[in-house]
């Protein structure tokens, strides 16, 4: 056993309102620069619909993630053989219009346009190019709420196969929103796509970043990525991606996405995992056992032989503390209410999301009355369709999604019986399979939990910094400090040495 | 008004007309003398003005924000200095004022003006059409006597040389009294107290000695020390005040709040709760947050109405002409797009489609706020764009993104077309105030510039909105009198068939 600790996310998408806010803020603080415009760390896509790049869950065509091979795990566009041969020219490998093409506008021309016949108007133009264009033709969220209907939606790869389920069309439209970040896997194949090794897995809490000054530029983790979260600078010529806000995770904070989240979706906490279990894990035949194998990872910080073994590994005790606390352990393990986003890449991924309730598609006649029973029937009825949720969340498993669905009515249905008392909640608490105390401990940390109950997030461990009186003195100028240190080692050991020179001189 | 074509393509005079107003055949045209923008962006309001000045934003200066939903007062603190010539609303307030008292001296001495105040609400004003019956003076059914049976009139002395002293000081009527929501306090106490916190006034004239207002800080602080929501002192006196009016036991609810006053640095410093005052519904009582008529229902203070109740039944004779003593749903109206009269529009070879046209608020911006920065504008579709359904779409032959010309006797918009399933056949959607600066193209109906969402509504007053001086049927500033109402609106559209940028 090698425990490791990774702070991770859940999304409860239940309450995403697609509002965008952790996109924009995510863009002012990480990618608001030349070379970056296209990049959209975080973004947030409309289901049904086909995502930002187009389409990138369709691995036939951009051939991202690992498969197995006669039971071994590879990387589906292949080896180092594939990669040296196709080095100059990488078949998988997304093109800007799979984005967009990054556009601005001439805002100068309303303030200095001279009089003229028509009022001044402020046109688009390409911030590639900078030629003009007359409308942009594609972006980053051009699908939002679902524009552009059936000429795009059905595009989505996720309903290519699920065609007598889904219909485009307005009695029984549907739709949910989707934001994503890096999903910071387990076993990312972005750092087994790169041929000079410049993607690397943080240690201390699994953040997966990207070396800039090892980077050369080769582009495999792109193609490599099947979640399409790495992005390629023209500007640096580097690999750039999601940091998951390092800089604040170690200083005990959110992430900017999760911090800024309107309608407060997103939670944060500390996993622990067993490393030498990963590879064997992610190589489960069935992909529909995925789920199952990367939960088998996880660690139960509460039992006393995985906190001890996790101190002999230098993890100190707030980090245990905090995986015990941590609200990703209560809703990935505890009540099983949040899933991975397509497990089948094998990546085991660490952004995990709780789907969404859906209004029911049919009208409810006499709902006054309903029953508890009647409630549960309603899970069937919802308009997302439950495998078009399977297809995103758990490889088609259709049983796991409507049991997490059961779960979150069942909640619902507690509290309405609890607060106000007209509905026998007996069927759904069964069926459920969790306890009223566990399902009012989830209403609270999905309804209305605190910022510190949403976010448990521990501080860097500092313990084996080497030389912390140094770093403090130096304060970011290391450069031009002197490397014997400032303060107040050194200045002493100076002062004496010319007090023994001065004795020394006078003797 | 603008000294622009509103290409308005109706024939004004088909409208029904009133007989006792003398409308003239053509509307007077013209352009305003000088038209002044204050706005930290670059909207169409700021292309057609004359003077934009440079205003502060929400970071660069001392302001208030709160609702009557939420029990906090959020005080604005620079984060920066205005840059450039920017200057805060007050100080650009604070700038004009001079200028204008300046010039007074010789060209503008102060003069009294003769003013008409609608019949007001809680006032006694509410009396003025008993039984709900209209007696119009102009007909000789009641003799007119303002404040009664016809508006109250007001002398008001407008003394333009000293229009900055008095901008710049609390003047005496404050001291007076304090009223809202038909709550009347004396402002004494909060007068002299606002005073001991800031500087009196020490240029001679006529706000020598009062408490200054020069300073935006100071503007703010006379608002937080006036109000019951962040001064316990003014709360305890707003609830003795509604008990004497009212008969019941009211002022318990202030007290224990009476040496609290929060100040500008307070509420800085961090989120502070509100107060419970009666003219404010963010906090109703301590620990009770805002739910509707929490006043009336847990408190039994009489709702502001006719009867002092839940008032559901409408009697005034106007309302019940149109149907509406009881509260009932109304079709929406089906004016036509073009009547007879009207400018003809010429077909063009494409085929034209007829819409009910709804204008709901968007989620990339509030109002045209932020609908312009390049972030919004790339997390949809970068310009002016109306929903249309995959019905309308096929039957005008068009795609997804393809433009558009959506057009009626009020004016013609140019946009790009959203395609989708998500709205049924026969209704369009174009989201509220996406404004016109950010790519619109002419159109071929006018030969210039596209307009915005609004181009084709036409407000409509709502005639029993025009009731006043009954009961709860009177006028109160942004609470109850006409609105402008323009959502019911049927529109043509059809492909735009060249884009035209118009940079001529």
């Amino acid at each position: 056993m090698k425990i490791k600790a990774q702070v991770a996310m859940v999304m409860n998408l239940d309450k995403c309102i697609g509002c965008h806010t952790c996109s924009v803020t995510c863009k002012n603080v990480w990618t608001n620069r030349p070379g970056a415009e296209y990049m959209w760390w975080n973004n947030v896509e409309t289901r049904p619909g086909p995502g930002y790049p187009q389409e990138w869950e369709d691995q036939n065509h951009y051939n991202g993630g690992w498969e197995l091979r006669d039971g071994k795990l590879h990387l589906k566009a292949g080896g180092p053989a594939v990669k040296l041969a196709t080095i100059f020219a990488n078949p998988n490998m997304p093109t800007i219009d799979d984005y967009y093409e990054p556009w601005t506008y001439d805002y100068e021309t309303l303030i200095n346009s001279p009089r003229r016949e028509h009022q001044p108007v402020a046109r688009p133009r390409s911030a590639m190019t900078g030629d003009w264009i007359d409308s942009p033709t594609w972006g980053p969220n051009w699908d939002d709420d679902l524009a552009g209907g059936r000429a795009i939606a059905p595009r989505d790869p996720n309903v290519r196969d699920l065609q007598e389920h889904i219909a485009f069309e307005y009695e029984r439209t549907f739709m949910m929103y989707l934001p994503r970040i890096c999903e910071h896997c387990l076993n990312p194949s972005c750092v087994a796509s790169c041929p000079v090794g410049a993607i690397y897995k943080r240690d201390d809490d699994g953040i997966v970043l990207v070396d800039q000054e090892t980077c050369r530029g080769w582009r495999f983790c792109i193609s490599g990525c099947p979640y399409k979260k790495m992005y390629f600078n023209w500007n640096t010529h580097k690999a750039e991606k999601c940091t998951f806000c390092y800089p604040r995770i170690e200083a005990g904070l959110p992430t900017v996405c999760s911090e800024t989240c309107v309608g407060r979706i997103r939670y944060l906490g500390v996993v622990l995992y067993d490393a030498d279990r990963v590879l064997e894990a992610a190589s489960v035949a069935n992909p529909q056992d995925l789920y199952q194998a990367q939960l088998e990872v996880f660690l139960n910080p509460h039992d006393p032989r995985v906190a001890l073994a996790a101190k002999e590994e230098g993890i100190n005790d707030a980090w245990i503390e905090a995986a015990r606390n941590s609200p990703i352990y209560k809703l990935a393990l505890d009540w099983r209410v949040a899933l991975p986003l397509h497990p089948e890449y094998r990546t085991l991924p660490m952004v995990w999301y709780v789907p969404s309730l859906s209004p029911i598609m049919n009208h409810l006649a006499h709902e006054e009355q309903m029953s508890g029973q009647a409630y549960l029937a309603a899970v069937d009825q919802m308009r997302i369709p439950m495998e078009y949720l399977a297809s995103l969340l758990t490889a088609g498993d259709v049983s796991l999604i409507r049991n997490v669905l059961v779960r979150l009515v069942a909640m619902r249905m507690h509290m309405r019986q609890r607060a106000v008392g007209d509905v026998d909640d007996t069927t759904l608490l069964r069926e459920s399979g969790m306890t009223a105390r566990d399902l009012e401990d989830m209403a609270r940390l999905l309804g209305v939990a605190k910022y510190d109950e949403r976010f448990v997030i521990p501080t860097a461990r500092c313990e084996d910094i080497p030389d912390p009186e140094y770093l403090q003195g130096a304060c970011g100028l290391e450069g031009i400090a002197p490397p014997e240190g400032i303060w107040p080692q050194s200045r002493i050991n100076r002062e004496r040495e010319r007090e023994i020179d001065r004795s020394r001189s006078d003797g | 008004m603008l000294g622009a074509d509103g290409h308005i393509l109706g024939d004004e005079n088909t409208a029904w007309r009133p007989s006792t107003v003398d409308v003239p055949d053509e509307a007077p045209r013209g352009k305003l003398d000088l038209m002044i923008d204050l706005d930290f962006r670059m909207t169409s309001t700021g292309l057609y003005a004359d003077v934009v000045l440079p205003s502060a934003t929400w970071y660069e200066k001392y302001d208030l924000s709160t609702t009557d939903m939420h029990p906090y007062v959020h005080p604005f603190n620079p984060a920066i200095s205005p840059p450039w010539e920017a200057r805060t609303d007050w100080a650009t307030f604070r700038s004009l004022a001079q200028a204008v008292a300046r010039l007074a001296q010789d060209h503008l001495p102060a003069r009294d003006d003769l003013v008409m105040i609608p019949l007001q609400h809680d006032t006694p004003d509410e009396l003025g059409q008993p039984l709900g019956k209209v007696r119009d003076w102009r007909a000789g059914e009641a003799e007119p006597v303002p404040g009664k049976t016809m508006p109250r009139l007001a002398v008001i002395h407008r003394d333009y040389p000293n229009l900055d002293q008095m901008y710049m000081a609390l003047g005496p009527l404050a001291r007076q009294s304090i009223v809202c929501k038909g709550i009347q306090i004396s402002g004494e106490r909060a007068y002299d107290e606002f005073a001991s916190q800031v500087e009196a006034c020490r240029a001679p004239g006529v706000a020598q000695g009062m408490p200054s207002l020069e300073r935006d800080e100071s503007a703010v602080q006379a608002i937080l020390t006036f109000s019951g929501a962040t001064n316990g002192r003014r709360a305890v006196e707003e609830w003795e005040a509604l008990e004497r009016r009212t008969g019941l036991s009211l002022s318990a609810i202030g007290r224990g709040h009476e040496a609290e006053a929060q100040t500008l640095q307070s509420i800085t410093a961090q989120p502070q709760l509100a107060m419970a005052t009666p003219v404010w519904s963010g906090l109703e009582a301590p620990g009770r947050r805002y739910a509707p008529f929490t006043l009336n229902l847990e408190h039994q203070v009489p709702w502001r109405t006719l009867t002092g109740r839940q008032h559901l039944y409408q009697d005034h004779e106007l309302l019940l002409d149109f149907g509406e003593g009881l509260p009932l749903y109304r079709p929406p109206l089906t004016l036509p797009p073009f009547a007879s009269g009207d400018t003809h529009v010429p077909p063009n070879e494409a085929r034209s489609v007829t819409v009910r046209y709804l204008t709901p608020h968007q989620k990339w911006g509030i109002h045209t706020t932020y609908t312009d920065t390049p972030q919004m504008l790339t997390l949809f579709r970068g310009g002016q764009t109306i929903w249309i359904s995959e019905e309308d779409a096929s039957a005008m032959g068009i795609h997804d993104n393809d433009w558009v010309e959506v057009y009626n006797r009020n004016g013609v918009i140019a946009a790009r077309a959203v395609v989708t399933y998500r709205i049924p056949e026969g209704v369009a959607m174009m989201y509220h105030a996406q404004d016109r600066v950010i790519g619109v193209p002419g159109t071929e109906i006018t030969k210039d510039r596209g307009g915005t969402h609004n181009s084709v509504t036409r407000v409509i007053p709502k005639p029993t909105h025009m009731v006043g001086g009954y009961g709860h049927l009177s006028y109160g500033f942004n609470y109850y009198g006409p609105s402008g109402h323009q959502r019911d609106t049927i529109t043509w559209i059809r492909p735009l068939k060249e884009v035209k940028w118009l940079e001529d």
